[in-house]
């Protein structure tokens, strides 16, 4: 029956090509769309992802790791004398306000590190180099924030909230959630260009030592500061995630286009297979008349709608690579891992087999009779 | 006793017309024995087709009692229906309702593949029955490829597609000219009997009457006459070309002779067992269900 259910629909090319559209349209939209959340949901937490932190500590009441309140920077004491933990630094994620060469202005986030180890500085430089960094009233910028900071070259000078620092790095491809420019510096610059008080910081950066047991030091810091929020990297890049998602409701935006789009590709495969059985509905009489059972036709439309699925979901893959690869940006990153590849790939073959179901139902009712009545 | 293939007692069926029932058969009875050729004649109405329909095992009739091959099929489900066709039952349809995607080959072996018969032994079977039927060098043509009277042949080795006992022909000349048409009834008719099957055909071709061991005149849903055999002995056996690749042929008849004209052919050389015949069988003779390539 593999015969007949292959080269029937190969005999359709339109119907076949309204079917594949279908699913290269569903598993496309489901790819992008999701690639895009991803990497959107990425950007919300990227100062977490691209710092080597063993934990982060923070003000109880954080939210989100680019929304920093204020914790005393004496509390570091309790912190250092934990057993397990290699080494803890404040750490400042401080807002600024930019004032550009034409007079305008830009919102940013200043970004200090301790000197000595610059944990939890900038990656993917571009233009100097951390090393840079460490030089008084020395900043860093991205090249995805140039234009808004009035494009800037290396050695050239930045007001922030009414000081001076000099940028001497340029990296590529850092930019959060809410685009609002990074400036990674040390945390002495960053406390003198933001607006963090003396004897504050916005986090505790922390390393445990080789071979400690992370959640007994988790816990042990807890102990020790009962009014701060003890995190691994996961947790708060989750935190930071879950907070963009409740309060804009993207994911339920992302969720209705993708499912919208699940379900067009759904009633495109479901019209074409339909009008392809509606088209064969004598060649199905005939098969029935011959003494096929209703598996076996069910068996050639699901073979049918299963060729559409792994012919279209071939060419969608193909067609998802391209549009990762020319059109994922720093500010509009499209993240595809495997698990969403897959994942889609199993949403699509479950839309073409419920699509094989409608013309199912209208096969099933054909009468064999049909083929000896002339 | 005799080995009959079916026995209908009091057949009856009646469809819904405007609201109202229409008796299209009003008790028919009905005995074939094994390898006979029976035609069902009559005018358009008479019930013919519906008749044929539940010989077929595709209608249920409303009331009397249908034995085909010692089963009593007036009780089957539809899939039970479904499973009988598919081992006993092989179909020419008027129209022949070929695949018209599929090869020559194809078509043939699909009658195979319902059954589950492997790709491989498949495929090499659908080859012989092309070969039967002198279409071997059309194996892999596509059936929209071929000559209507070719079309006709390939319905006819599909419908001999795994060995049914049963051979229905709706209106087999219908579709075709004169000539064509008078071809394909003899390859039908010398096949079957070569093989040893029972047909049954619908048919209001006069010309090919003298091909019938046995003629059943319908009216109004009535057997209304029947003529026998010895009334239709003129017409003399019936036998298959010699371009038939049927290699279990060992007389071949006369080169380009009007298949029917020729004397009767000896089937099945002892060492023949490419088709899992035994012995020497001539269409007088009925010989025990055996397969092609059932060894």
């Amino acid at each position: 029956m593999f015969s007949f259910a292959i080269k029937t629909l190969l005999s359709e090319r339109g119907k076949l090509l309204t079917g594949l559209a279908g699913v290269i349209f569903s598993l496309v939209l489901v790819n992008v769309q999701g690639g895009l959340y991803l990497g959107l949901m990425r950007k919300a937490s990227v100062l977490v992802d691209h710092c080597e932190a063993d934990l982060w500590i923070g003000h109880r009441m954080i939210e989100n790791v680019d929304f920093a309140h204020d914790i005393p920077e004496s509390w570091i004491n309790r912190v250092r004398g934990i057993s397990g933990i290699a080494r803890a630094e404040p750490y400042i994620v401080g807002k600024g306000m930019a004032t550009l060469p034409d007079g305008g202005f830009e919102d940013v986030w200043v970004i200090g590190s301790d000197p000595t180890s610059m944990l939890g500085t900038g990656w993917g430089f571009v233009a100097g180099s951390p090393e840079d960094l460490k030089r008084p009233d020395a900043l860093s910028f991205d090249e995805v924030d140039a234009q808004k900071l009035g494009n800037p070259r290396i050695g050239d000078w930045l007001e922030i909230n009414g000081h001076r620092a000099k940028l001497v790095a340029r990296t590529r491809g850092i930019t959060g959630f809410v685009t609002t420019p990074y400036l990674f510096t040390t945390l002495e610059t960053a406390r003198r260009l933001s607006e963090i008080r003396q004897g504050f910081c916005s986090f505790f950066l922390v390393k445990a030592e080789p071979g400690a047991d992370l959640a007994l030091v988790e816990e042990a810091v807890r102990r020790q500061l009962p009014d701060a929020i003890v995190h691994t990297p996961s947790e708060l890049a989750k935190r930071s995630q879950d907070y963009w998602m409740k309060r804009t409701g993207i994911g339920v935006s992302f969720g209705a286009a993708t499912f919208l789009g699940l379900l067009v590709g759904l009633m495109m495969v479901a019209q074409s297979l339909y009008a392809l059985a509606l088209d064969h509905l004598s060649e199905y009489a005939t098969l029935k008349a011959l003494g096929a059972e209703d598996r076996q036709v069910c068996g050639v439309i699901m073979l049918q709608s299963l060729a559409i699925a792994a012919v279209g979901s071939s060419l969608g893959i193909a067609v998802v690579l391209a549009i990762k690869e020319f059109w994922s940006s720093p500010l509009a990153p499209i993240e595809i891992p495997p698990v969403l590849v897959g994942g889609a790939l199993v949403l699509v073959f479950v839309i073409c087999l419920a699509a094989s179901l409608l013309p199912y139902a209208r096969v099933r009712r054909v009468d064999p009779a049909m083929v000896l009545q002339g | 006793m005799e080995d009959v293939v079916v026995k209908a007692v009091g057949l009856r069926k009646s469809y819904r017309a405007g609201g109202f029932p229409l008796l299209v058969l009003r008790g028919i009875d009905l005995s074939v024995p094994r390898g006979e050729c029976l035609f069902l004649a009559g005018p358009s109405g008479s019930g013919k087709t519906t008749l044929l329909s539940i010989l077929g095992c595709v209608l249920s009739a409303d009331a009397g009692r249908l034995e085909i091959l010692g089963s009593d099929v007036t009780a089957f489900s539809a899939a039970e229906q479904a499973r009988f066709r598919r081992e006993k039952i092989g179909f020419v349809f008027q129209k022949f309702h070929l695949f018209d995607a599929l090869s020559s080959l194809e078509n043939v072996k699909v009658p195979l593949d319902l059954l589950g018969w492997p790709a491989r032994k498949a495929r090499k079977a659908a080859a012989e029955l092309l070969g039967l039927v002198g279409l071997s060098e059309k194996l892999n043509s596509r059936v929209t490829q071929l000559s209507m009277g070719q079309r006709q042949r390939v319905a006819l080795a599909r419908a001999l597609a795994g060995d049914p006992e049963l051979i229905l022909a709706d209106e087999p000349t219908a579709s075709l000219d004169a000539d064509s048409g008078a071809s394909a009834m003899r390859v039908l008719k010398g096949l079957c009997q070569s093989l040893g099957k029972t047909v049954i055909v619908v048919t209001h071709d006069a010309r090919i009457f003298s091909m019938a061991d046995r003629i059943l005149k319908l009216a109004d849903g009535r057997i209304v006459s029947e003529e026998g055999a010895e009334r239709l002995s003129d017409s003399g056996p019936i036998s298959v070309n010699s371009s038939y690749s049927y290699r279990a042929i060992q007389t071949p008849p006369p080169s380009g002779a009007e298949l029917g004209r020729v004397p009767p052919p000896t089937i099945g050389a002892p060492n023949s067992t490419e088709f899992g015949y035994a012995g020497s069988i001539h269409p007088g003779q009925r010989p025990g269900r055996a397969g092609y390539g059932a060894t």
